[in-house]
């Protein structure tokens, strides 16, 4: 299991597989896999990224070999009925085109055990909606590069209000020009400063302590 | 140009005189002097805005996958030539931008709309993260590696040779871990270091030889006066990749270039966004002269100047947010508050934290040039 945890967090993701595959066959419980290993190897990722002691190539590879161990476990944890722990809409707002800081943000989610819903970058505010209504998730993650597309978050939290769906959800936003007082103004719910807090955030949010 | 020249309250041509070495000591020695302003560059737009006239639209060829050049280009191309350098002029620089960037085929590029404030065809260019034109040993043998570095270097040795006396061009040839994180797709890239390292020193073993031959020949223009290289090696929280790989893989690198500028008697000053502060002292060590682009956010200019004012230029620093959203008097406020703390001790130039964007509205970018020239009237009695 620690051996597991370690390949996860150095990034190798051929030796993450098999071990997944040997463990799962020697018996070990899939949701224990995930909740006790894989799920704390990304959390501890996550921490020394926010720390300052990884950086953007590890963080890369600890999600791949993460995504691709979880490849081979995911039949077993839904044939053991195990849910993901919520539901995040992700996007990068119209007028921008960045997602280095959104993809992350989804490894850090998915690594948390979130399901995921990423819209991709340029991201309307009738997407959004709609995203909303169809997967009834509760975070919105938003991100924008430029002091001019973070204007975009405002138009989409106002589209949201005018929907009569806000109260259904939180929303969190982060990227390069964003600071507290503009979350503040816009009426966001949570500014995070980087994906780990992001994650942590939206944890929060679905065992209500946010 | 009447209209700008009033909005600038500019003297008649001739009487502000452009003068490089104002620049080289505003960024290497700490003697006190009416502070002077530059930055990276500005937009085309920008530039076009404040000339109130035409400027070519390189992000439009851009988007050609196959670049035509019509003769109508490179008549635009060689008036861009002389409007840049009258850009620069009226705004107070003492030198041109020019870029030298290489045309490195396949560097994936998406351009978006509506990202300006202040022109109405504004577009911005982003780059994709996700994949580059070499991802593995097939794509890095098969690259048509460009060759010509006399046509890489046409726009500014034109500017070279046209820029009125006392005035030098700054050359801007995209820095070493830029393009190779372009070539190869800034993901890719990162998987690259875990699994292909090889392949990754040899994209930079061959972007590294190309920045070489292009500043040595440009360099060899009399009237150039060093390379602004744009290298941004950081993002809000931390450098993209460890100082460890940045300490073994570029700077050493970036440092044959400093070397090379400095050998050819011109100035080396650093482009680099975010927060890269953990290999500031390396920068400073390698010989850089001057480092531009701050923000407030990670940490505002004078902080910057503070640390390491006494060792290094410090460029800019008026907070794009303010610069592009906040009212001229904000403006003013946040630029009177940088000269106060750096332009007061030396070793300072007054710019934006990033470039003069074409989302920068115009009436924001000329009152703090105005600023600048109140403080220099309040502290030196003249306006330059």
């Amino acid at each position: 299991m620690e051996q597991l945890k370690e390949l996860i967090m150095k990034g190798n993701a051929k030796e993450t597989v098999e071990r997944v595959r040997k463990l799962l066959e020697g018996g070990s419980d899939p949701g224990g896999l995930l909740q006790e290993v894989m799920i704390p190897a990304m959390d501890e990722v996550g921490d020394l990224f926010q720390k300052g002691e990884y950086f953007v190539p590890e963080m890369l590879v600890a999600a791949r070999a993460m995504q691709q161990g979880l490849t081979v476990l995911k039949p077993r944890l839904v044939a053991s009925g195990i849910e993901p722990i919520g539901k995040v809409i992700i996007g990068t707002v119209k007028g921008d085109l960045h997602d280095i800081g959104k993809n992350l943000a989804v490894m850090a989610l998915e690594g948390a055990g979130f399901e995921v819903i990423d819209l991709g970058t340029d991201v309307a505010p009738e997407r959004f909606i709609d995203a909303i209504k169809e997967h009834k998730p509760q975070v919105i993650g938003m991100s924008a590069l430029l002091t001019t597309t973070m204007l975009a978050m405002k138009d989409t939290i106002k589209a949201i209000e005018d929907a009569g769906i806000r109260g259904q959800i939180k929303i969190m936003i982060g990227g390069a020009p964003i600071r507290q007082e503009f979350c503040d103004e816009v009426g966001a719910d949570f500014f995070a400063p980087d994906s780990t807090a992001g994650r942590n955030y939206a944890r929060n949010v679905v065992t209500g302590e946010a | 140009m009447d209209i700008a020249r009033t909005l600038l309250k500019m003297k008649a041509p001739g009487e502000r005189k452009p003068d490089f070495e104002r620049f080289r000591r505003a960024i290497t020695t700490n003697e006190p002097g009416p502070v002077t302003v530059g930055d990276i560059f500005a937009d085309f737009e920008t530039v076009g805005n404040l000339l109130n006239e035409p400027v070519m639209d390189y992000l439009k060829l851009a988007e050609d996958p196959d670049l035509k050049i019509t003769f109508k280009d490179l008549w635009s191309g060689y008036k861009y030539v002389s409007q840049t350098i009258r850009f620069c002029c009226l705004t107070g620089w003492d030198y041109a931008f020019a870029f030298s960037a290489i045309p490195f085929k396949g560097v994936s590029v998406q351009i978006s709309e509506n990202t300006s404030s202040e022109v109405e065809d504004g577009k911005r260019g982003w780059l994709n993260d996700n994949q580059g034109p070499i991802m593995s040993w097939d794509d890095f043998e098969r690259y048509p590696w460009p060759s010509n570095i006399k046509a890489i270097n046409a726009v500014s040795r034109t500017m070279a040779k046209r820029v009125p006396d006392g005035m030098k061009v700054m050359v801007i040839p995209g820095g070493v871990f830029e393009w190779t994180t372009w070539l190869m797709g800034l993901v890719p890239f990162s998987y690259a270091l875990a699994d292909q390292p090889d392949l990754v020193d040899a994209v930079i073993d061959k972007v590294n030889g190309l920045i070489h031959q292009v500043v040595e020949d440009i360099m060899s223009e009399p009237k150039v006066g060093g390379i602004f290289m744009g290298e941004d090696l950081g993002f809000f929280s931390g450098t993209f990749v460890s100082p460890k790989v940045l300490r073994e893989k570029f700077l050493p690198r970036t440092k044959e270039i400093v070397d090379l500028t400095h050998e050819a008697g011109g100035v080396f000053v650093l482009h680099s966004c975010g927060n890269m502060y953990a290999v500031m002292d390396d920068i400073i060590e390698i010989g850089v002269d001057a480092k531009h682009s701050f923000e407030d956010k990670i940490m505002p200019v004078e902080e910057a100047h503070e640390k390491w004012g006494d060792r290094i230029g410090i460029i800019g620093g008026v907070e794009m947010d303010v610069i592009a959203q906040g009212t001229e008097e904000q403006v003013r406020t946040r630029t009177r508050k940088i000269l106060e703390a750096c332009a007061s001790k030396g070793r300072y130039v007054l710019g934006t934290g990033n470039s003069v964007a074409n989302y920068v509205p115009q009436r924001n970018y000329l009152a703090m040039l105005d600023e600048g020239r109140k403080w220099n009237l309040e502290n030196f009695g003249r306006e330059y």
